[in-house]
């Protein structure tokens, strides 16, 4: 392509020449655009088409009225929302279980990843990373009967107590547990399978480091200090802001299955309220105005938190 | 279009329904205009029943249900004239069970199709996924099959949808006008008023339950053998329950969704003499909820669990597992619908142990019926001819006991599905994967229920001697019937409030002393609301 060249090769100094019009612009590139049209689509219609949704917030709406016919009410749901106790009881465990889930969860998979980084035989790694993946695939009901048969007041773990004759421990269905937990179940379901990223940033890293730092006398916990976590900084960093931007999306399923277990106190999460006023109580326009809630939310976080790795000299989700 | 006077959202509905609505009778807007305050009210369908086979015990008033040991000698015919005109019918319906058989490989749907002469198409709609699928078709604007079935779920918006776009069945069912279908006049008031009208007009046909509401089923043979007596006191309950606990066995048996409302509480509250549901008393509706027999009946069920004698998964455990549980003998009582007292349960069972059901424990007992159907039908819209041919397809199906059409509704084909013995009627193989609950036309009209259960005698005497103990004592829930737009828009919120607030103070994540707090929230996301717009309706329907 001839033009291309021409514009990358000017020299200095010499001005740019201006922009050539749309069209033929448009066609140059209408390979790339074709490609693209598919995702454009798609965002068109499941994304920014949906946002028109969004407006149920402002509704007292009746699905069978539809959004043209029922009754506006301003920021009447908003109001509701700030004076609702079980609002803000279910934010508080939102906010609770996303920082165990930030500060217990997001370190699991890159510990996962550097110890199987770290084992040298081929066979036995791929073998290992199937198993790790596989709790992956499981879906949250099976994962959580699977939890309940092993942990639960009739499962294997009191079965044993109660014939050594020991007093049964409450697990499941203890609300003073429940956040651990669900984080603990998370980790066991998701750990494996969030290790691909960083298993394919590191190795990404430059060998000769390694060999640089070993030759000047360095052990494994500096070479992981100095060499690795620094080499896959950029990676972290950015699954650290898309994670912060679904900050508040802790997970629906695993909520919804164990909420009645321990009650709303502690098992209700925003997700699980959406649900059961929009959906069970047929209340869409109060439900709608906590999810349009919890979107916002979720775009002032990820702005902040790209922000901040701006900050660190890092790029981010996207670049400045 | 010119329209003088200012459009009201539900005239605007109307005129949108595609002209499908002849108008609602002048009705306000909004959500109230399902209330049948202030219209005028089509009367029930009169009551003819069905002079059947002579029972082994009758029935009575209060509820208590006819007695067969056995299987009627001679059956009767109650239909005569042909049923469809081999069209297709379609029908949207619940089912708990696996999805039945397609019609060319099943002899009871192509037997079912024969006798109606029609062509049934049914959508079965499985349980967990039946309030979310009936959301959507209601929300939707698709065509509708002609039969929609309504289960007893409270589904925001169900009786606006059944007003605007389902059958208005007034003119073919209320007064003498039933007795053109005397299957369906068979069916007992109690059964229409607990389905009860909509805006003053009849939409349906409702689905008859027995009285009773949910009760306490037991594992009679482990009673027997620890000295356990039929009647009990409180005390003597709660030591019984103790007395059944032990390595690996529990004596009350709960499943979770006993805790989305009063399901758990029922036959404490009953036996403790709350009232069912609402009190009323001249006019004015209070909560069971506020009353010191409810607080009384969460006390003993705290103790329970505080003796440790529940399952100890009971919130989350789901009916199927607990059944399991119950049946194989681990938990000595539990809590379902008296429905549950049927030949699936005791072929379960087996002959592992004899199933009883347990009496209530208090000096004044309040045995709390339930709203005596299961749910109704309605029907698309159509012209009239239409509306008969599906009425005619409901009354075959609602046949009663002792007919020939109750037998092939209910045991299929003879020699096919089932075989006659000294006993009465013996299933045969084929039933177990070809029966009403596979293919689920018991949704779509049933006989009003007697006491038989072919093969278990024993189970249904005892059955009946306790209906004989509870019944006279047990009480209706007065709101059963009365439309209160709050209870609609807003029922299962309130409902989950009181099993969320049930399951915390049981299971004592809070103390008893917090109740108070529960009724407070109650009545605030509603249930003020609720008892006015009852009290307003009860005047309005006298």
């Amino acid at each position: 392509m001839t033009t291309q060249i021409t514009v990358d090769v000017a020299p200095p100094g010499v001005e740019t020449p201006p922009p050539r019009p749309r069209r033929s612009r448009a066609r140059a590139d209408r390979v790339l655009l074709l490609l693209a049209a598919p995702a454009l689509l798609y965002f068109l219609v499941f994304h920014y088409g949906s946002l028109f949704g969004n407006a149920l917030a402002f509704q007292e709406y009746v699905p069978f009225l539809g959004l043209r016919d029922s009754e506006w009410v301003g920021l009447a749901n908003f109001q509701r929302m700030v004076d609702d106790p079980g609002f803000w009881s279910a934010v508080g465990n939102t906010l609770l279980i996303a920082v165990l889930q930030l500060v217990f969860f997001f370190p699991a998979p890159l510990a996962l990843a550097l110890l199987l980084h770290s084992i040298v035989g081929d066979v036995l790694r791929r073998f290992v990373q199937s198993v790790v993946y596989l709790p992956h695939f499981l879906s949250w009901v099976i994962v959580i009967a699977l939890f309940q048969h092993m942990l639960g007041g009739a499962g294997v773990l009191n079965g044993w107590f109660s014939d050594l004759g020991i007093g049964g421990i409450s697990i499941i269905g203890n609300p003073d547990l429940y956040r651990p937990l669900v984080v603990v179940q998370l980790i066991w379901k998701e750990c494996g399978w969030a290790t691909i990223i960083f298993l394919a940033a590191l190795t990404q890293v430059d060998q000769q480091l390694y060999e640089a730092s070993a030759l000047d006398g360095a052990g494994w916990g500096r070479r992981l200090w100095h060499v690795t976590l620094p080499s896959i900084r950029a990676v972290i960093v950015l699954l650290l802001v898309l994670r912060l931007g679904e900050f508040l999306s802790i997970g629906f399923e695993q909520f919804f299955l164990q909420r009645q277990a321990v009650g709303p106190e502690a098992g209700e999460v925003l997700d699980t309220f959406v649900y059961f006023t929009g959906f069970a109580d047929g209340d869409f326009g109060y439900a709608a105005a906590v999810g349009l809630f919890k979107g916002v939310v979720g775009v002032a976080l990820i702005y902040a938190a790209n922000k901040i790795a701006h900050r660190l000299g890092e790029q981010g989700v996207y670049r400045r | 279009m010119t329209v003088s006077s200012p459009i009201k959202r539900r005239t605007l509905l109307t005129l949108a329904g595609a002209g499908l609505l002849s108008g609602c009778g002048g009705g306000g807007g909004g959500r109230g205009d399902v209330s049948n305050a202030g219209k005028d009210l089509a009367p029930w369908p009169t009551h003819v029943p069905f002079p059947g086979p002579a029972p082994d015990a009758p029935g009575d008033d209060t509820g208590v249900q006819p007695l067969y040991l056995t299987y009627p000698q001679k059956l009767t015919r109650s239909v005569t004239d042909t049923v469809g005109d081999g069209s297709k019918v379609t029908a949207m319906v619940v089912t708990f069970g696996a999805p039945p058989r397609p019609v060319e490989a099943n002899q009871l749907w192509q037997a079912v199709n024969k006798a109606l002469n029609v062509d049934l198409d049914l959508i079965v709609v499985p349980d967990p996924e039946y309030g979310q699928k009936m959301t959507t078709l209601m929300a939707g604007t698709d065509d509708l099959p002609d039969i929609i079935m309504f289960t007893n779920l409270a589904l925001p918006n169900a009786l606006e949808f059944v007003q605007a776009r389902c059958a208005d069945l007034s003119a073919h069912l209320s007064g003498d006008a039933v007795k053109d279908y005397p299957n369906l006049a068979n069916i007992p008031p109690y059964a229409w008023q607990g389905m009860g009208r909509v805006g003053g007009r009849i939409h349906g046909v409702p689905l008859e339950r027995p009285k009773p509401a949910n009760s306490l089923f037991v594992n009679r043979t482990v009673m027997d053998r620890a000295g356990i007596a039929l009647d009990w006191n409180r005390e003597q309950y709660i030591d019984a329950m103790k007395q059944l606990t032990g390595p690996r066995k529990w004596g009350v048996g709960w499943f979770k969704t006993l805790f989305t409302g009063l399901g758990g509480i029922t036959y404490h509250a009953g036996s403790l003499g709350a009232p069912n549901g609402w009190a009323e008393t001249g006019g004015a509706f209070t909560s069971t909820i506020t009353t010191p027999q409810f607080t009384e009946a969460l006390d003993v069920m705290s103790r329970l669990v505080a003796a440790r004698t529940h399952f100890p998964d009971s919130l989350t455990a789901s009916s199927t597992d607990l059944k399991a549980h119950f049946h194989n003998g681990a938990v000595a009582s539990m809590n379902d619908g008296f429905g549950a007292l049927n030949l699936q349960t005791l072929t379960s069972i087996g002959n592992r142990f004899e199933l009883g059901l347990g009496r209530p424990y208090g000096a004044e007992p309040t045995p709390w019926q339930g709203p005596g159907l299961f749910g109704f039908v309605a029907f698309k819209k159509a012209d009239d001819a239409r509306i008969k041919l599906l009425l005619r397809v409901v009354n075959h199906l609602s046949a009663p006991f002792g007919t020939t059409e109750y037998e092939l509704a209910n045991y299929g084909v003879e020699g096919k599905h089932f075989t006659r013995d000294a006993d009465g009627v013996k299933t045969l193989p084929l039933y177990d994967t070809e029966n009403n609950s596979l293919l689920p036309i018991k949704y779509l009209g049933v006989a009003p229920s007697v006491l038989y259960l072919p093969g278990y005698p024993k189970q249904a005497q005892a059955a009946y001697d306790w209906q004989r103990a509870g019944l006279p004592k047990s009480v209706a829930n007065p709101a059963v019937g009365l439309r209160s737009a709050t209870e609609v828009a807003r029922g299962a919120q309130l409902n989950q409030i009181i099993g969320d607030g049930i399951a915390a103070v049981v299971f004592g994540r809070r103390p008893l002393s917090s109740w108070p707090e529960v009724i407070t929230q109650w009545k605030k996301a509603g249930g003020d609301r609720a008892a006015e717009e009852l009290a307003k309706e009860k005047q309005a329907t006298r």
